[in-house]
């Protein structure tokens, strides 16, 4: 089993009340280097202590992390990586033009030397349509031709158009290609039934993110019947999970500290104003309503509460073999961030690729033949 | 574009005569003409969907019923691409059409491209929409539906092989601009054969139309008449954008 990191600068100013999009006014160039400064020697503690991968993601707005293009922070970690690979998870697909997603994605493998782990084209988080031009109610549909459009870009050999539904482009030619000519690994979300069933039919592999276990179950379930069906081999090594982690040397340590910090909480990143929670609330309903895991995060609006991997090494570890029994091959951890002090942060990291990192690399990753994998 | 599709009513029908075959047809619209070559839907779909009556709104549509097909008989045996395309050429002559960009369709792309290759002088561009010239992925279809009235030994007598070299030897000289148009679900020919294309074309442009099968026309009349519209009027600089992006001046 492969675990990551999903890192970058958290940056946190005193006076800044929680909410979301975060007003500029509390930007601070000080406190702005520390984080950026914080956040680099997290990623480079990660690969020095035997991470398999790191991440990048994108969020506006101001957090969480300061990452409005991934590729921008993959492209300044890249030279600093000795072992890690580096994950992007990932471009939001809607709010982007996806001919120069499909052009950095492929110019940041030749960067890193064909270390990217993978890239999840994804949607983006339903409050992050505040701050796009995209319209959330058209996003899926958006979403799924943008990830189309990716795809073909990046196999196709000459010059070509796209007369498509939401985007047009009439000349295509996507450079640099990829140093390894079958392209990146290519994730997209399995946080809901129809996201499940698009990544089947694109063929292409599940990244989940936060769901409990029985929300992961049903998305493998049904991923893995799916790609039975499409004749597709598919197991742990298809399916990437992401959520919180905090290791302590006792559980009430751990309890306290996440609980003292609000680590995995997510209660920052609430509506800001009044108009912007309604906003929020007609996001959701017209464009993320449908069940699934997303739907049942959306519902939680009074936090997300304790990570759930939390406790002594060997509890963490039992949480981690319990998603791994599920289908589970790589999990993407937050470490830090989200206004846990950077102290903490390493700690817990520390602490993980010290006790937990050795038994939990034992658990296979492999891809298991799609015969009898229907559930 | 710019106004309301013509509507298939206000098509009309007409025949001319070219030799011993008389050449059937509707036409609509007016400005520039086009010339169409129907697909293996047959003529009985032709210049009655929307798409061509979105083209007909700033051009003058004539759509040709292929000899061997419909009312139009020609004998016991299916004619070759080259063969059809001659009897085209002579109806356009015949209409007293000098010069004009020819619109095949499926198997009807073939005969387009031999019209092209047989006609340079005539011919300004050419529209291949899921054209059958080169089946490398899919030679014979499984994805047809077994129930549908197409007949592939007579497709096949009209496209040739499936990387026909008798009009494969033409396609480097070709002196029109080409644009191929394919659907990114067509389960008859695979958007992969488009590359195959702009290799052997001097001057090909092709573009995927997303979601859509084989009857583009049928699936995505607007994005099929705006793509069409926009090379037929701007030619190769159809690949700049001549649409206003301003959202409020």
């Amino acid at each position: 089993m492969e675990i990551g990191m999903f890192g970058g600068a958290d940056y946190q100013h005193p006076d800044m009340p929680p909410g979301w999009p975060r007003p500029p006014r509390y930007w601070d160039p000080a406190l702005a280097r520390q984080a950026l400064q914080d956040g680099m020697e997290m990623y480079r503690l990660a690969d020095e202590l035997g991470l398999d991968f790191v991440t990048v993601s994108e969020h506006h707005g101001g957090g969480p992390g300061l990452a409005p293009n991934p590729h921008v922070v993959a492209a300044a970690l890249a030279p600093q990586l000795t072992n890690a690979r580096i994950a992007l998870l990932g471009p939001n697909v809607p709010m982007n033009n996806p001919v120069r997603i499909a052009e950095e994605v492929a110019m940041l493998d030749l960067l890193s030397g064909g270390r990217l782990y993978g890239v999840a084209l994804l949607r983006g988080t339903p409050n992050e349509y505040l701050t796009s031009a995209a319209n959330p109610a058209e996003s899926r549909a958006a979403w799924e031709e943008g990830v189309q459009l990716i795809l073909r870009a990046w196999q196709e050999p000459e010059p070509f158009g796209w007369e498509g539904v939401h985007w047009r482009f009439r000349t295509i030619a996507v450079w640099p290609r990829f140093l390894d000519p079958a392209g990146p690994r290519v994730l997209l979300s399995g946080n809901s039934p129809d996201s499940v069933d698009f990544a089947v039919s694109a063929g292409c592999d599940l990244a989940i993110s936060y769901g409990g276990p029985e929300q992961v179950a049903q998305s493998i379930g049904q991923f893995r019947a799916g790609c039975a069906a499409a004749g597709r081999a598919a197991g742990p090594g298809s399916v990437l999970y992401r959520n919180f982690v905090y290791v302590a040397e006792s559980e009430e340590r751990a309890r306290e500290e996440c609980a003292r910090y609000g680590f995995g909480s997510m209660t920052q990143f609430r509506p800001a104003t009044p108009g912007a929670a309604r906003a929020w609330g007609e996001i959701g309903a017209a464009a993320y309503s449908g069940p699934g895991v997303m739907a049942g995060l959306l519902r939680k609006h009074g936090g997300w509460g304790l990570p759930p991997f939390l406790g002594t090494p060997d509890q963490v570890y039992e949480a981690v073999r319990g998603y791994h029994a599920l289908g589970v091959g790589a999990i993407d951890f937050s470490f830090g961030g989200f206004g846990l002090p950077a102290e903490l942060a390493r700690r817990n990291l520390q602490m993980f690729c010290r006790d937990v990192l050795p038994a939990v690399h034992q658990l296979p990753a492999a891809v298991q033949a799609a015969a009898g994998a229907g559930a | 574009m710019a106004g309301t599709a013509l509507s298939p009513g206000a098509f009309t029908e007409g025949a001319v005569q070219v030799g011993r075959h008389r050449v059937r047809y509707r036409e609509g619209g007016r400005g520039e003409p086009l010339a169409i070559v129907h697909g293996d839907a047959g003529p009985a779909e032709y210049a009655a969907g929307t798409a061509l009556g979105l083209l007909a709104r700033d051009r003058h549509v004539i759509a040709f019923e292929l000899p061997a097909s419909g009312q139009s008989g020609w004998g016991t045996r299916t004619p070759g691409g080259p063969v059809l395309a001659a009897t085209l050429a002579g109806a356009m002559a015949a209409l007293g059409v000098g010069a004009y960009p020819v619109l095949g369709t499926s198997a009807g792309a073939t005969v387009a491209l031999w019209w092209a290759a047989r006609f340079p002088d005539r011919v300004t561009s050419v529209v291949l929409e899921s054209p059958l010239v080169f089946r490398t992925v899919s030679p014979r279809p499984a994805g047809l539906d077994p129930a549908a009235p197409q007949d592939w030994d007579r497709t096949a007598g009209i496209t040739g092989p499936d990387r026909d070299a008798a009009v494969g030897a033409h396609l480097e000289t070709l002196k029109a601009p080409v644009l191929v148009l394919i659907g990114s679900r067509d389960g008859i020919i695979s958007a992969d054969e488009g590359r195959h294309y702009v290799q052997a074309i001097p001057d090909c442009y092709f573009i995927v139309v997303y979601d859509a099968a084989h009857d583009l026309q049928g699936d995505r009349p607007e994005a099929f008449a705006q793509v069409v519209t926009d090379f037929l009027t701007h030619g190769p600089n159809f690949t700049v954008n001549h649409h206003s992006t301003v959202i409020s001046p």
